[in-house]
């Protein structure tokens, strides 16, 4: 998505889906999203729509069954699917490997082969949305859908079908069914959205990413304060990669009329890790917390104060298996549950101690300690291995050299790139006391675009500018390969 | 709806004017490839050495310490694959070619075209070659500069060149690059280490670029030119960190087709104690006064194999 041809691609078919009458605009969304992802892999392609296929089959067959029984099995046989399709591409040779660990720590010489398997581009973001749609279909909260072109549209819409966000079908698919026509106020926030995504991804994210992924790439090499450096500059790495890719989802799609689900509300201003999982990957969260945490609580909500503490710990589990087949992935999300369990069982006494001081420094130190956790927590989203982010704990305060640290930023950072570290740095700052604004309800954004042209275009053109002074030429995502 | 795009259009306009002057300020300025294939044309009638490869080659050879006319065709980077469609676009042109010197590297034989960073190179073969390289975009098919380089390094070129005079050739009229000057050569530990790492991928796939190799020694058969297959001189720090089992297979690969094919000879002078520290800019480049002494070392062994062709096919120098 980050690259000219998108843009030329997104221009056209914007321009056609609102120049041609309504009755094609839905095949051309479709048409688009086809040719979008055959323009990646055509195997995935295939993957995709035969996936999506099938759960829209499933979908009438749960509605036409008159007996729960029947509906059930049918619905399970769903689910079954599904999560079969994810665990095996994603999922398949991670239990292999650990088979033969197995094996061989009982000396056999013996091991099963790894298969040769790709992970199709999109699969946990649109397997989420089918089993979403499956449960709610079944549960006859939702009507099924009965077109097979609208629902191919809502798994393979190609403006999320990379990252995502995960859509929900009831907010979704009733936004398929209506009549779009040119709106001023769409394209204006569409075109903005695609700006800032941009931005986000080509100014800040991917100078950060010089440093991070080097560290990371030779985390060995590395001790005291330059994995100090990275750990305090992850978060920001992750944050403007992530939601620089949902930015442009968002704009791209709502240049053609649709709003998605925003995935970040400001996470860095969370006071607390619960309330920091409520502004981070909200799309990925909030479908863990319909179909997982209500769920799971319901159903232990006889255990009183356990019942909750066992859905959180369910539902993060989940989360951190999603991200992938490593065991790094499983302890960041049970470090998460450990950390939102403490603060819920805690809560009491945290409170009574909180009012012994004064608000405005409870809410900073908590917002630091929020911030310091998950920093800590990435840890584990970027070492792939135990020993790298042993090594990285183990090591954080190994030797605080400030010669060392200078030194290894001359290697992390080639001389050319260095005054645009500081340049993405300084830029990184001024985008927090923005966001620092709105999150002290100053609507920041709605007053600059209130000014005049003459004031707004030329900061356009700066964002613009600086966007492609700071562009590496990186063109991937980190949340792509989930 | 018009207003609305007539508006957006107005705003892309002073865009759309920059990346036009940009286009063509940068098509103006002087260009490795666009000098190297001038002087290349010149010279049609009269090279009897090709040299070939990357920057071990293009560092490292000066065609000047030849006894035949030699050109060195190298850039950074190049793969035998555009080795290949170099040779194949030019063979024809070049009647007294008797010689074709290719450097195989250590990361020669697994080399792709898709390469990360140095991705951006082989649009350099379409615009000054005429040759289009796989997975080459739509959108690249009528190549822009403006879309092939970061704009900052693009707007540094432009900066170097008309306000600090800054000569952006680096190629001799012979197509050697001496800017590797032994005064300013980098730490060989360090770098050794750093390029080791960056050069090692895990694949030990060799078919797609033995493939290659194949196609650079028939079409040299078929005119009967000798191809050298070369492993050139780099630093301890970059050897000791390359994977042992790979490295010993590229020069296994070369020994074979030397064995294998009538018109091939292989010499290693990687390793060759004759080189030392003061002869390397960094731990995998010779400097300019390695280079004289590369050069001069692979001009007499070329010698030699032209007054006895049947000498040792498969040569190391230690």
């Amino acid at each position: 998505m980050i690259s000219l041809g998108y843009l030329i691609f997104l221009a056209v078919i914007t321009l056609l889906y609102y120049i041609l009458p309504h009755k094609f605009q839905r095949p051309l969304l479709l048409v688009a999203s086809l040719a979008f992802i055959g323009s990646l892999s055509i195997p995935f392609l295939l993957f995709a729509v035969v996936f999506s296929a099938i759960n829209y089959l499933f979908g009438i067959w749960i509605n036409s069954l008159k007996t729960a029984p029947r509906k059930k099995i049918l619905y399970f046989t769903s689910v079954l699917i599904n999560i079969g399709a994810l665990i095996f591409f994603k999922y398949s040779n991670f239990f292999i490997e650990n088979i033969n660990l197995l094996l061989r720590s009982f000396s056999t010489r013996e091991s099963i082969p790894l298969l040769s398997v790709l992970l199709p581009l999109g699969i946990s973001y649109y397997t989420f949305q089918c089993l979403g749609y499956m449960y709610r279909v079944y549960k006859g909260i939702e009507e099924y859908e009965k077109r097979i072109d609208v629902f191919l549209i809502y798994n393979l819409f190609f403006p999320k079908f990379i990252s995502g966000p995960i859509e929900k079908s009831n907010s979704f698919l009733p936004q398929l069914h209506q009549k779009k026509q040119w709106n001023n106020e769409d394209i204006s926030a569409g075109l903005h959205l695609l700006l800032f995504g941009f931005f986000k991804k080509l100014a800040i994210a991917d100078t950060l990413g010089l440093i991070i992924n080097q560290v990371y790439g030779n985390v060995f090499e590395y001790t005291g304060l330059t994995l100090i450096m990275t750990y305090l500059l992850q978060p920001f790495y992750i944050y403007f990669d992530f939601s620089g890719y949902t930015d442009i989802a968002l704009g791209s799609a709502r240049l053609l009329g649709f709003k998605l689900t925003d995935n970040f509300n400001r996470p860095f201003f969370a006071e607390n890790v619960s309330a920091f999982w409520r502004r981070w990957h909200i799309s990925l969260t909030a479908w863990c917390n319909d179909f997982i945490f209500m769920i799971v609580m319901y159903k232990r909500r006889k255990w009183k104060n356990w019942g909750p503490a066992y859905a959180v710990f369910l539902t993060f589990l989940i989360i951190g298996i999603w991200h992938g087949p490593r065991w790094n992935f499983i302890i960041l999300g049970l470090i998460q549950a450990l950390a939102i369990n403490y603060e819920f069982f805690t809560r009491r006494s945290r409170i009574k101690l909180a009012k012994k001081l004064p608000a405005g420094l409870v809410l900073r130190i908590s917002r630091i300690i929020t911030f310091l956790f998950f920093c800590f927590s990435l840890i584990y989203f970027y070492a792939e291995t135990s020993a790298q982010s042993t090594h990285f704990v183990s090591n954080l305060f190994a030797s605080l050299d400030l010669d060392l640290l200078i030194s290894n930023f001359r290697d992390l950072v080639i001389g050319a790139y260095r005054k645009d570290f500081f340049l993405a740095l300084i830029i990184l700052i001024i985008w927090m006391i923005l966001e620092s604004f709105q999150e002290r309800k100053v609507d920041t954004f709605a007053w600059f675009t209130n000014l005049n042209t003459w004031v707004k275009w030329p900061v356009y053109y700066l964002l613009i500018i600086l966007m492609l002074w700071l562009a590496k030429g990186e063109n991937t995502f980190v949340y792509q390969q989930f | 709806m018009k207003k609305a795009l007539a508006r957006f259009a107005l705003f892309l306009l002073p865009i759309i004017v920059t990346a036009v002057v940009l286009e063509v300020v940068l098509r103006n300025l002087p260009h490795d490839f666009k000098f190297k294939k001038a002087q290349m044309e010149q010279k049609y009638d009269e090279i009897e050495t090709l040299v070939m490869g990357g920057s071990h080659t293009y560092y490292g050879v000066d065609p000047e310490q030849f006894d035949s006319k030699t050109f060195n065709l190298a850039y950074v980077s190049q793969s035998l694959f555009f080795d290949y469609l170099l040779l194949e676009k030019y063979i024809d042109s070049l009647p007294q070619l008797k010689d074709v010197v290719l450097m195989i590297a250590h990361a020669s034989m697994t080399y792709m075209f898709s390469e990360g960073e140095e991705d951006w190179r082989k649009f350099n073969y379409y615009r000054y070659y005429d040759i289009t390289p796989p997975n080459n975009q739509w959108y690249h098919k009528y190549y822009l500069e403006v879309f092939n380089l970061p704009v900052q390094r693009s707007i540094k070129k432009i900066y170097q060149h008309h306000l600090l005079n800054k000569n952006l050739v680096s190629a001799t009229s012979s197509g050697w690059c001496d800017e590797y000057h032994m005064e300013n050569s980098l730490d060989l530990e360090i770098t050794g280490k750093e390029e080791a790492d960056k050069h090692d991928s895990p694949s030990l796939d060799f078919t797609w670029n033995l493939e290659n190799l194949e196609n650079i020694i028939d079409i040299c058969a078929k005119k009967g030119i000798r191809v050298h297959a070369i492993n050139f001189p780099t630093f301890v720090s970059y050897r000791e960190n390359l994977n042992p089992v790979k490295y010993n297979m590229v020069i296994d690969t070369c020994s074979w087709v030397s064995r294998e094919f009538e018109n091939v000879y292989h010499l290693k002078i990687d390793g060759d104690p004759r080189f030392t520290a003061a002869d390397f800019y960094d731990g995998d480049h010779l400097n300019d006064a390695g280079a004289m002494k590369c050069s001069q070392l692979v001009n007499d062994y070329i010698e030699s194999i032209k007054n006895n062709p049947d000498s040792q096919r498969d040569q190391k120098s230690f």
